[in-house]
């Protein structure tokens, strides 16, 4: 203990001696520092807004199929729909809701032009839990289950040259895998965030659906949870109620932005790993000057009885002095950073490309405990990593000789 | 048991190695008792320094043993040498003694502090110390606030704080003009006669050797004679 304050008080008045090349090396780690963590929340809230979009956009946060739906949807390969079964296998999860809908690719032809989409059979009262019911509408909405019109995205729309209120023909399989044309009256046309939503998905009642094809099935359950992502437990037990369907989380579903979304988390750490990298460079560079200029008074310090690690000490806990003093001001300045980005940026200007990623063009930074945690660990341990080879430096040397240098 | 707090036999240092080898001791014995006051003297480059750097456990000698409070230094560790100087040694350099972004007062405490000593003593004893080589005043000043007999009278409190058994001084005086030395000859006389501090000191200075009970005279690595005062 007496030891530890020697060595904090020559470590601090030492800095302090050095202060205006030790302050350049706590701007540099407070800049690295607070941009690796405002950097760290903008990936983060993007990640945010990929699962949260793509929960919304239909997924669900738990989604069941027949197995090899996946592989070829259609009518065939559904399955009967037990609400009781299905209320039963959630009972207990924060479940903000559910709903059953039927998604078959379709051939959709108006007047003039011919487009392929998915046509999805819905029951409106039950799509509260997906963005169908934040959709800005021209026209009417589907009224129920039973409603037999159809709902189009603006782009598919002005695609098919056709108009609110005009009828399209509609090619799909039923469910005995016969080719069936079903003439459907646009009701409403609807805006999305995402211009390939508006392209590939048209909407009709599920029960209407369920008519047309001769068919009593669904071929989707999707489970909406109120907290952003669902636990292996919520899993578990739904899967344990559905064992003969395939219980899929939102990465399975959408493999594309799941990969995306992984990809972002190995952005972050190749980015700390840089960032920290060029850091530590500077760290050691610095403690090998100030080691360097004072080997004659640790060569004192040595000839009076203080032991070599002793000597170690001071220069490990000049560093992590110095990083300590970087990290408070770099996470203090990235909060207030986070605090002015707190409403959002927004990236409009870019919003193909991001739309891309399943994201809104609004921006949202949030900064994650844990990422913090990680980096703040992570750059202490440099520290000390970093003063190993200049501490060596300071005691290589014998005594006398560095009392002579 | 003996009353030896340093006992050399036939100590050799050679430094480097063939053409170019220096031979600094060339085979020295001697003994230095509890309570004596001795100067070694000698030409410049006679092996004054190699001599007490290697009583200091410093530096280590190419042949022979150096054994202090009848141990064999040889036998010890760094660690256990640092020990060795921080509790039964002090020492005194030529220059460069202080550690500059110390006060005066903790330059004298850190010895304590490194050997464990609670705050309120350490205060205690370095003003004490400090007073006593009349330094009262420039407690609270750095290094680089003090003159050059201050700071070398800051360093002898420095080893002297911890009750050495040994005080061991490389031309303390060089630095000094002569009333300063003769003061601090004097508060050295008197700490070997109130405490019965060993003290060993290399010196050109016949003023420091009048206040000796013994010297060691060496030229060219070799004892030459002793002269008891
Ligand atoms: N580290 C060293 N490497 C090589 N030779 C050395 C070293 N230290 C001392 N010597 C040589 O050893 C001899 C004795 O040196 P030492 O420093 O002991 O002399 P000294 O009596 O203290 O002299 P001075 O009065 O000038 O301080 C000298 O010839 C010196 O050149
Ligand atoms: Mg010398």
């Amino acid at each position: 203990m007496n030891t530890f304050r020697l060595v904090l008080n020559l470590s601090l008045r030492n800095l302090w001696r050095q202060r205006r090349r030790n302050s350049i090396l706590v701007v540099a780690i407070t800049f690295a520092i607070g941009g690796v963590i405002v950097l760290n929340s903008m990936i983060r809230g993007m990640q945010v807004q990929m699962v949260d979009s793509v929960v919304e956009n239909l997924s669900g946060h738990i989604k069941m199929h027949a197995p090899n739906y996946r592989d070829d949807p259609s009518m065939e390969r559904g399955f009967v729909l037990d609400p009781i079964r299905v209320d039963e296998s959630v009972e207990g999860l924060p479940v903000l809701g559910w709903a059953a809908r039927i998604t078959i690719p379709a051939v959709i032809m108006s007047e003039r032009e011919t487009r392929g989409a998915s046509l999805i059979g819905i029951d409106p009262d039950r799509e509260l839990i997906s963005v169908v019911s934040n959709f800005k509408l021209e026209g009417e909405g589907l009224e129920s289950t039973s409603d037999s019109r159809v709902l189009v995205g603006r782009s598919l729309l002005e695609e098919l040259r056709t108009k609110l209120g005009r009828r399209i023909v509609l090619t799909t399989l039923d469910a005995d895998g016969i080719s069936k044309e079903i003439g459907f009256r646009i009701v409403g046309v609807y805006d999305a965030e995402s211009e390939s939503m508006e392209k590939s998905l048209v909407f009709t009642g599920r029960t209407a659906l369920q008519e047309l094809l001769n068919s009593s099935e669904v071929t989707e359950v999707s489970i909406r949870l109120k907290t952003r992502y669902a636990k292996q437990e919520d899993f578990d037990q739904v899967r344990k109620s559905f064992p003969e369907l395939d219980v899929l989380d939102w990465q399975q579903v959408n493999p594309i932005v799941a990969f995306m979304y992984n990809t972002v988390n190995l952005v972050i750490y190749i980015w700390l790993g840089i960032v920290l990298g060029a850091l530590v460079f500077g760290l050691v560079n610095t403690l090998i000057t100030a080691v360097l200029e004072r080997i004659h008074e640790f060569g004192l310090f040595r000839a009076v009885g203080m032991r070599s690690r002793i000597i170690v000490a001071q220069v490990i806990c000049e560093s992590v002095c110095l990083m300590i003093l970087g990290i408070a001001l770099g996470v203090a300045g990235s909060f207030l950073i986070y605090a002015w980005l707190y409403d959002g940026i927004d990236l409009s200007a870019f919003a193909e490309g991001v739309e891309m990623m399943g994201m809104s063009s609004q921006m949202k930074p949030a900064i994650v405990a844990h990422d913090v945690l990680v980096v703040v660990a992570v750059s202490i341990t440099l520290a000390v990593v970093a003063s190993f080879y200049p501490a060596r430096r300071a005691v290589r040397m014998n005594p006398l000789d560095a009392l002579r240098h | 048991m003996t009353n030896d707090v340093v006992q050399l036999r036939s100590v050799t240092r050679v430094y480097g190695q063939g053409n170019v080898a220096v031979n600094a001791l060339q085979g020295i014995s001697a003994e230095i008792n509890k309570g004596e006051f001795v100067c070694v003297v000698g030409p410049s480059g006679c092996g004054k320094s190699t001599m007490l750097h290697l009583i200091g456990g410093l530096d280590s000698p190419t042949s022979g043993t150096v054994i202090v409070e009848d141990q064999d230094l040889s036998t010890f560790t760094n660690n256990e040498l640092s020990d060795l100087r921080l509790r039964r040694m002090g020492f005194v350099f030529q220059a460069f003694n202080l550690i500059p972004v110390l006060s005066a007062c903790e330059n004298v405490e850190f010895v304590l502090q490194l050997q464990g000593i609670g705050k309120n003593e350490r205060d205690t004893r370095a003003r004490e110390v400090l007073d006593s080589v009349g330094l009262a005043d420039a407690a609270d000043r750095r290094p680089g606030e003090l003159s050059g007999g201050q700071q070398q009278r800051v360093a002898v409190a420095r080893a002297l704080v911890g009750n050495p058994l040994l005080l061991i001084a490389d031309e303390p005086s060089a630095n000094l003009d002569s009333t300063t030395t003769r003061e601090l000859c004097e508060l050295l006389q008197s700490i070997n006669r109130k405490h019965g501090t060993t003290i060993l000191i290399a010196t050109h200075d016949s003023l420091v050797m009048n206040y000796s009970t013994r010297t060691i005279q060496l030229e060219d690595g070799k004892i030459q004679q002793e002269n008891p005062a």
